[in-house]
C-alpha cells in the first residue's frame, strides 16, 4: 500500500507500507536547481549539521545515542539528479517487535531527525567555525582522493569533458579550490535557503503510523518560512553532437581506463513506450553478462575483464567503460563501436531480446525486495511524473519489438572518447 | 529419503532448515517471503589452498598461485558449447561467482523459475569442461583482472599487510595469482584441483528463497550423483607469533599516503564456534576502542590527522588479524597515535561503552537478516561448520572481561605492523 500526502507547498510525505522487513527506512530528500557555485556549500550542509545539534552537541553523543537506539543509522548523501542538487538524510532503524526491552527506537530516531533539520549547533548566527574547518578539510581531501579509484575517476573526467557547458557536468562537490574557500556563512546561507526553497520529498518504507509521522513532519516544516517555486527537475540533452571530443590523459596506471560517452536522446521522462525499448536495447548492448560487449569484447576477444554500458537517464546519456591493456586501446575501441553498429543495423536475435526483457523485468521486481530500492523507485517516478505501479512498466517492457530497439539505437551519437593511460603507451 | 532438521530463532523470526542429500551434499534453507530468491553453492577451496593431497596419497601436489580463481572462471564453460550466463539470462537471473582466500562460491539471485535456476547452478558447477583452447582464452581476461587490481591502491595495501603479517601462512598468496603464475595453468591442473576440492562432501548449498527443502532435494536428485567422501589434507605450516615485517611501503598514484596497520592474532581454529567467538570478541574490542562513538575516532577526525578511518577483525580457520586503515599526510604520526591507544587500551576500555557497542552489534546483525542474499552469508558460516544466526547468541554471551583479556594478549609490540602506499611525488 502506498500513500502520498502534501504537507505544504513543495513538501510531500510518501509512505510505502511493507511488513516483510525487520527495519523501517526513512529518507528525506531536498532538491534545489543546480547553481554550480553553490554545489560545495550544499555538499557541506549535512556533514556540518550531523557533527552537532542543540540536543546532541557533539558527534560522539549523537553516535552514542544512535548505538543505544539499537544501531539506528543516520547518514546523508549529496549528488546531482537531472538539473537539481539532491541532498538526502537517511535513517534505518529496527522495528519495535525486534527490540528486546522498552526502548522507543522510532521516537528516538524522529527526535534526532528533527534536531538535525531544525536545530543545528550555531555560534554567532552561523555554523561553528571549527566544525566547518574540519569538514572543509575532509571534503577537500576526499575530492583529491578521487584519483585513487581509477575507474571512477575516468568516468568523472569523461562526464566533465562531455558536459563542460552544462551545469550537470560540474562536480557535485565542486572542485578542490571551491571547497577550500567555502565559509561557514555560505554553508549556513544554503542551509536556510534549502529549508525555505527546496522541493522536499519524505519517504517512509516499512510499518509505521502514517498519521503520527504526517503530524510530526507538518510540525517541523510549519516552523519554516517557505518560499517554494516549482522548477523543472529533468531536462535531458536534445542537441546533436557537432564535434566528437577525444581526450587522453596520462597517469601511473598499469591498465588503461576507457570511457566512451554517447548521447542517447532517450530519458526516463519519456513515456514507457519510448523508454522501454531503450532499456531493453541497453541491456542487449552492454549491461548484462549476456550482453554484446561482454560476449564479444571480453569473452571472444579476451581484451578486458570488464566492458559494460550504463546510462545517466535523467540527462539522456549513455556510457561504455572498460579496462584494457594500453596496446589494445584501438582494438578495444573499434570492438566496442562495432557492437554499437550491430545494434544500429539490427543484428539482434530474438533470444537476445527475450533475455534482455527478462533481465529488465527481473531487475524491476527485485527492486521491491529492498526498502532503499522501493524508495528509489518511488522517488524516480515522482521526478518524472509517473505512477508508482511497476506493472505498467513491466507491461511496456514485454511489448518491446526489435524495430523499436533499432530505431532507438540509430539515434545514439558518439560524443566523447576518454582514455586514462599509463607510462608505456604511445 | 533425507531427513531435515529445523532450527528456529523466534526472537528474530528466522529459521534454518538443514538436510543432507544422499549424494553427500549438506544443504541449508532460510525461508524468505521475497520475490527474489538466492542460492549459493560452493566449496572450501580458495586462493590459499595451493598445496594439498587426498588422504591416502603420498606426495603433496603444489599448484601455481591463482588456480582456484582461474578454475572458478572456467566453470562457466560447458561441453556442449552452451553459455551458462545465457541459460540464467533466459529467466533474467543474475548469476556470478567469487573466490576468496578460503572459499569459492557460485551464486544466483532470481525472481522467477527458482527451481530451474537451481538446476542450472548445480549442473554447471558439477560438470567441469576444460580444454587447452578455453583455458588459454582466459589468460587475457584474468590478465586484465590482475592489472585492474594492480591499479587499486587499497588492494595493493591489503597484500602488503598480509606479507608483513605472515612469513609462511599461505593466506598471503594472491587469490588471482600473477600474470606469470597463471601462464602455467593447464586443463590437467584444473581437473586435478576440481577432482580434489569439488567433492560434494567438501561443498555446501545454501538457499534463501520462498521455496521448500523438498523442492531443493528434488533438483539435487536430478542433477547430483552420489560421491564417496574424500578427505583433503592441506599442508600444515608453522607461523611465528611475531609479525614478519614491522613496516613496508610502496609508491603509487594516490593523492596522499594511505596506510593499513595490522595486529596479528595467531589464534586460529578449525572449530567454527571457537573461531567465531574469537572474531566476535576481537570485533567488539576494536569497536569499543576505534568505533565512531569513541575518543580515538573523534580525535583523529577532528584534527584531520586521518581521513576515511576504518577498522576490522578478520578471522578464518587458518588466519586471524585486526586492521586499521585510512588516509593521512603523516603516516608515522597516525601510527603512533594508534599504538598509543593500543597500549593504553586497559584504561580506555569501559564496561558502559562495551555494553552499548554490544547492543549495537547485535542489532546490526538483526538488521542484516533482511538481505535477499543472506544465503551467501550463510554459506560462509556453514562451510566452516557453523550457523549464521547462532552468531547472535554468541554476541550476547561475550563478557567485558573477555574483551579486556584479549587486549592484553593481542596488543603487544611484536604483533604490530604498518604498511603505507605513498604518492609518487612527495
Amino acid at each position: 500500500m502506498t500513500r502520498r500526502k502534501k504537507i505544504s507547498d513543495g513538501i510531500y510525505l510518501n509512505y510505502i507500507e511493507d511488513n516483510r522487513f525487520k527495519v523501517n527506512a526513512v529518507s528525506i530528500k531536498f532538491m534545489l536547481p543546480i547553481q554550480t557555485e553553490k554545489n560545495t556549500s550544499r555538499a557541506l550542509i549535512f556533514p556540518v549539521i550531523t557533527r552537532g545539534t542543540v540536543h546532541y552537541p557533539t558527534e560522539k553523543e549523537l553516535n552514542k545515542t544512535l548505538e543505544l537506539l539499537y544501531c539506528s543509522s543516520l547518514n546523508y548523501s549529496h549528488s546531482k539528479i537531472g538539473d537539481m542538487t539532491l541532498d538526502t538524510l537517511n535513517s534505518v532503524f529496527l522495528r519495535d517487535k525486534y527490540i528486546q526491552d522498552d526502548t522507543d527506537v522510532e521516537t528516538g530516531v524522529m527526535k534526532i531527525l528533527e534536531d538535525v533539520i531544525l536545530h543545528p549547533l550555531l555560534e554567532n548566527n552561523t555554523f561553528k567555525t571549527d566544525t566547518v574547518k574540519t569538514e572543509v578539510k575532509q571534503l577537500a581531501d576526499s575530492e583529491r582522493a578521487s584519483i585513487n579509484n581509477k575507474g571512477r575517476y575516468a568516468i568523472n573526467r569523461c562526464i566533465r569533458n562531455m558536459l563542460s557547458e552544462d551545469p550537470f557536468g560540474y562536480p557535485a562537490n565542486g572542485t578542490v579550490e571551491d571547497i577550500e574557500k567555502t565559509t561557514s556563512e555560505q554553508i549556513y546561507e544554503q542551509y536556510i535557503y534549502m529549508l525555505s526553497h527546496a522541493r522536499i520529498e519524505i519517504f517512509i518504507a516499512g510499518v509505521v503510523d502514517f498519521d503520527r509521522h504526517f503530524k510530526f513532519y507538518k510540525d517541523i516544516f510549519s516552523q519554516i518560512d517557505r518560499q517554494y517555486e516549482e522548477k523543472t527537475v529533468v531536462t535531458p540533452i536534445t542537441d546533436h553532437v557537432t564535434e566528437v571530443k577525444k581526450v587522453r590523459e596520462k597517469d601511473d596506471v598499469a591498465q588503461g581506463k576507457m570511457v566512451i560517452g554517447f548521447r542517447s536522446f532517450c530519458s526516463n521522462k519519456d513515456d514507457y513506450e519510448d523508454y522501454a525499448p531503450y532499456v531493453v536495447g541497453l541491456n542487449i548492448f552492454g549491461s548484462g553478462s549476456t550482453s554484446k560487449l561482454f560476449n564479444n569484447v571480453r569473452e571472444k576477444m579476451s581484451l578486458c575483464y570488464y566492458c559494460s554500458s550504463f546510462s545517466v537517464y535523467e540527462k539522456g546519456l549513455m556510457f561504455v567503460q572498460s579496462g584494457v591493456a594500453m596496446e589494445n586501446e584501438e582494438k578495444a575501441y573499434n570492438a566496442i563501436l562495432d557492437q554499437l553498429e550491430n545494434m544500429k543495423k539490427g543484428d539482434i536475435t530474438e533470444g537476445e531480446i527475450e533475455n534482455a526483457k527478462s533481465d529488465a523485468i527481473s531487475e524491476t521486481v527485485a527492486t521491491f525486495d529492498y526498502l532503499q530500492g522501493i524508495i528509489s523507485w518511488c522517488f524516480e517516478k515522482i521526478l518524472v511524473g509517473k505512477p508508482f505501479d511497476s506493472q505498467l512498466y513491466i507491461d511496456s517492457i514485454n511489448r518491446v519489438t526489435k524495430e523499436q530497439i533499432v530505431e532507438k539505437f540509430k539515434k545514439v551519437e558518439l560524443d566523447t572518447y576518454y582514455f586514462l593511460y599509463g607510462g608505456e603507451s604511445k | 529419503m533425507s531427513t531435515f532438521e529445523t532450527k528456529k530463532y523466534p526472537s528474530i523470526d528466522e529459521q534454518v532448515i538443514c538436510a543432507k542429500h544422499r549424494s553427500g551434499l549438506k544443504i541449508k534453507l532460510i525461508p524468505k517471503k521475497f520475490s527474489s530468491g538466492c542460492a549459493a553453492f560452493g566449496t572450501r577451496y580458495g586462493g590459499k589452498d595451493s598445496v594439498f593431497k587426498l588422504e591416502g596419497e603420498k606426495e603433496f601436489t603444489v599448484m601455481p598461485e591463482g588456480v582456484a580463481h582461474y578454475l572458478e572462471h572456467k566453470m562457466f564453460e560447458n561441453e556442449d558449447g552452451s553459455d551458462t550466463f545465457e541459460k540464467f539470462g533466459r529467466y533474467g537471473t543474475y548469476a556470478n561467482a567469487y573466490t576468496s582466500h578460503d572459499v569459492t562460491c557460485y551464486h544466483f539471485t532470481s525472481t522467477n523459475h527458482f527451481t530451474d535456476n537451481l538446476r542450472i547452478l548445480l549442473d554447471y558447477v558439477s560438470h567441469p569442461y576444460y580444454t587447452k583452447e578455453n583455458v588459454d582464452k582466459e589468460q587475457g581476461i584474468i590478465g586484465q583482472e590482475i592489472k585492474m587490481g594492480d591499479d587499486n591502491p587499497s588492494r595493493a595495501l591489503y597484500y602488503m599487510l598480509l606479507n608483513s603479517l605472515y612469513e609462511s601462512n599461505p593466506v598471503k598468496t594472491k587469490v588471482v595469482g600473477t600474470v606469470e603464475s597463471i601462464a602455467q595453468i593447464t586443463p590437467e591442473l584444473l581437473y586435478k584441483c576440481y577432482n580434489t576440492f569439488y567433492n560434494l562432501s567438501n561443498m555446501r548449498l545454501c538457499v534463501s528463497a520462498d521455496t521448500t527443502m523438498e523442492e531443493i532435494l528434488g533438483v539435487c536428485d536430478e542433477v547430483l550423483k552420489d560421491q564417496p567422501e574424500k578427505k583433503i589434507i592441506r599442508r600444515s605450516f608453522v607461523e611465528k607469533d611475531e609479525v614478519n615485517s614491522k613496516y613496508s611501503e610502496k609508491k603509487m598514484s594516490v593523492s596522499k599516503p594511505i596506510f593499513i596497520a595490522g595486529i596479528k592474532d595467531n589464534f586460529y581454529s578449525d572449530d567454527y564456534n571457537e573461531m567465531t567467538r574469537r572474531s566476535i570478541v576481537s570485533d567488539l574490542l576494536m569497536t569499543v576502542l576505534f568505533g565512531q562513538s569513541g575518543d580515538f575516532y573523534q580525535e583523529v577526525y577532528e584534527s584531520g590527522l586521518i581521513n576515511d578511518f576504518g577498522y576490522g577483525a578478520n578471522y578464518s580457520d587458518a588466519y586471524g588479524f585486526c586492521d586499521l586503515s585510512g588516509k593521512t599526510s603523516e603516516p608515522e604520526k597516525a601510527y603512533e597515535k594508534i599504538v598509543e591507544c593500543l597500549k593504553d587500551a586497559k584504561n580506555i576500555l569501559k564496561a558502559e561503552d562495551f555494553n552499548r557497542c554490544k547492543i549495537a552489534s547485535i542489532a546490526s546483525l538483526v538488521k542484516s537478516c533482511d538481505a535477499v542474499g543472506i544465503a551467501q552469508a550463510e554459506f560462509r558460516s556453514t562451510i566452516f561448520g557453523g550457523e549464521i544466526f547462532d552468531t547472535l547468541e554468541m554476541y550476547r554471551n561475550v563478557t567485558f572481561d573477555e574483551v579486556v583479556n584479549l587486549a592484553d594478549e593481542l596488543f603487544q609490540e611484536n604483533h604490530l605492523t604498518l604498511n603505507v602506499v605513498k604518492p609518487l611525488k612527495d
